[in-house]
């Protein structure tokens, strides 16, 4: 794993806070001094959090970019491409630094590691940008599993490897689907006929797609056998692939910028796109990566 | 029959025009052709070439009272998916090429399932059916693309329209649409 080297001007801190007052109150003067500076302000907070920082805010509000969480929150992915592409807009028309305040969507359930995940690869993927990403905890209502999560993935410059996040949420029973494929269009067959029936269309489009992407990865990147598996939990699609290779060198390649890079073209990024949540480890001598699609996210 | 050097292509249709005129004076439907391609496949020299003329024979076949049946010997290893994709009826192919690019009425279309692991096969044929001129691609029935086969779309459209040949995709269905909305490719270059 490559070392990172943070910019001077990298912060990643938790603001741990006991109600929507008493964060605004501690947001509001740091972020009325950014605006001051010009450096560009994206907020991204529940109500009340946001109706009472808009208030202490005050004319300051006026610079502030503000997007509901429903957008922002809608998987670790999107999260992070929405952060990254308005730091990369407010840097390019000349701000000297920007700011990303926001609350990642916990509810209390083993999915909560897949924002725990996330928030371990703000310090990776924007680390070295001129960012101010400062994540509200409340304290009053945040479990105390999640908040020391936070304490771990905060400040910047602690480094968070998967095994820190916990393990994986389970799947409901044994897999619906067991393969080693040698290429993509028979996984895709396979899927169809295991899924077709109980999602929709759409996403079964997507079910598809990141399955061709971790497969060609696995078969292109990675060591044989490669092998599919897939599940159902809950609501959720789990595609795994797990391949004998010597694990990945970035943890977090779908939540990386969108680049395509050289190993692996679109694929990481795809996945990070339509997978609600990511996982990528190496145990046991296996790279694994897996992938919860939730079968209601998208309507036909 | 087949010379095929690049220059010797539309001699060559000529040479088939002649025989289905002929046919025809004779009192015949058309004109059926069979022929072993698996040593002008296999020959890389001659490869590009031969996969443009399945693709000028297959726009003559459209518009004419012609059949061609190729046959390419699958004890070769011949590399012969670019071939096999570009017939769009074919017999006991061992691994059948997931998609098939083929001359339909004015447009070239692209029907089937396009991933990775075919994606340098799409490139090399799309560059072989380059025609001069404006020409445009039916993707209505393509089912499906991954980030590999859109960025192949794409890369093959900036091609050509620096090339003074432009293509223009058409069809594409919501899955290929996605696909390249999400790597951030143009999607303008997706006609409806």
């Amino acid at each position: 794993v490559t070392a990172i080297a943070p910019h001077a001007g990298f912060e990643h801190a938790a603001v741990f806070h006991d109600g929507p007052a008493d964060l605004a109150r501690r947001l509001a003067p740091a972020m009325v001094d950014g605006v001051g500076r010009d450096e560009a302000v994206l907020v991204c907070l529940p109500e009340p959090e946001w109706s009472h920082l808009a208030r202490e805010l005050g004319a300051a509000r006026e610079a502030v970019t503000y997007v509901p969480p429903d957008v922002r929150y809608e998987r670790p992915g999107v999260a992070m491409a929405l952060v990254e592409g308005f730091v990369s807009d407010a840097l390019d028309a000349g701000a000297r630094a920007a700011w990303s305040v926001g609350q990642v969507p916990l509810d209390g359930t083993p999915d909560d590691r897949r924002w725990h995940r996330y928030e371990a690869a703000v310090n990776e993927v924007l680390g070295t940008l001129p960012v101010r990403a400062w994540c509200a905890y409340d304290t009053t209502r945040v479990s105390p599993a999640s908040l020391a999560a936070a304490r771990r993935t905060h400040p910047a410059g602690n480094r968070v490897v998967a095994a820190d996040l916990g393990p994986l949420p389970e799947p409901d029973g044994p897999p619906v689907v067991d393969l080693r494929p040698e290429d993509a269009a028979g996984v895709r067959r396979v899927l169809d006929a295991a899924f077709g029936d109980d999602v929709s269309r759409s996403r079964l489009e997507d079910v598809r797609l990141v399955a061709t992407e971790l497969v060609t990865n696995g078969l292109r990147h990675g060591a044989p056998p490669v092998a599919l598996r897939a599940w159902w939990r809950g609501r959720e699609i789990v595609l795994e692939v797990t391949d004998a290779g010597a694990g990945l060198a970035d943890p977090y390649p779908d939540l990386r910028p969108n680049h395509a890079t050289t190993a692996g073209g679109y694929g990481y990024w795809l996945i990070g796109q339509l997978g609600d949540r990511v996982d990528v480890d190496w145990a046991a001598g296996r790279t694994r990566v897996t992938v919860g699609l939730r079968a209601d996210a998208a309507a036909d | 029959v087949y010379g095929l050097g690049a220059q010797d292509l539309d001699e060559q249709l000529a040479v088939y025009d002649e025989g289905v005129t002929a046919a025809g004076t004779e009192g015949c439907a058309g004109l059926r052709v069979a022929a072993d391609v698996t040593r002008l496949i296999g020959d890389p020299d001659r490869r590009a070439a031969r996969l443009r003329w399945e693709h000028l024979s297959d726009r003559y076949a459209a518009a004419h009272p012609f059949a061609a049946m190729c046959l390419d010997d699958a004890r070769v290893d011949t590399d012969a998916d670019a071939l096999s994709c570009l017939h769009p009826l074919r017999r006991d192919t061992p691994r059948p090429p997931s998609f098939t690019l083929f001359a339909g009425g004015p447009a070239v279309r692209l029907v089937g399932e396009v991933d990775a692991m075919a994606a340098r096969t799409l490139a090399e044929v799309l560059e072989a059916a380059r025609h001069d001129g404006d020409e445009s691609l039916d993707l209505s029935g393509l089912t499906f693309a991954d980030g590999r086969a859109a960025t192949v779309h794409h890369d093959t459209v900036a091609q050509r329209a620096v090339a003074g040949s432009p293509l223009r995709l058409t069809g594409a269905a919501r899955q290929v649409r996605r696909v390249s909305e999400l790597c951030a490719l143009d999607t303008e270059l997706l006609a409806p």
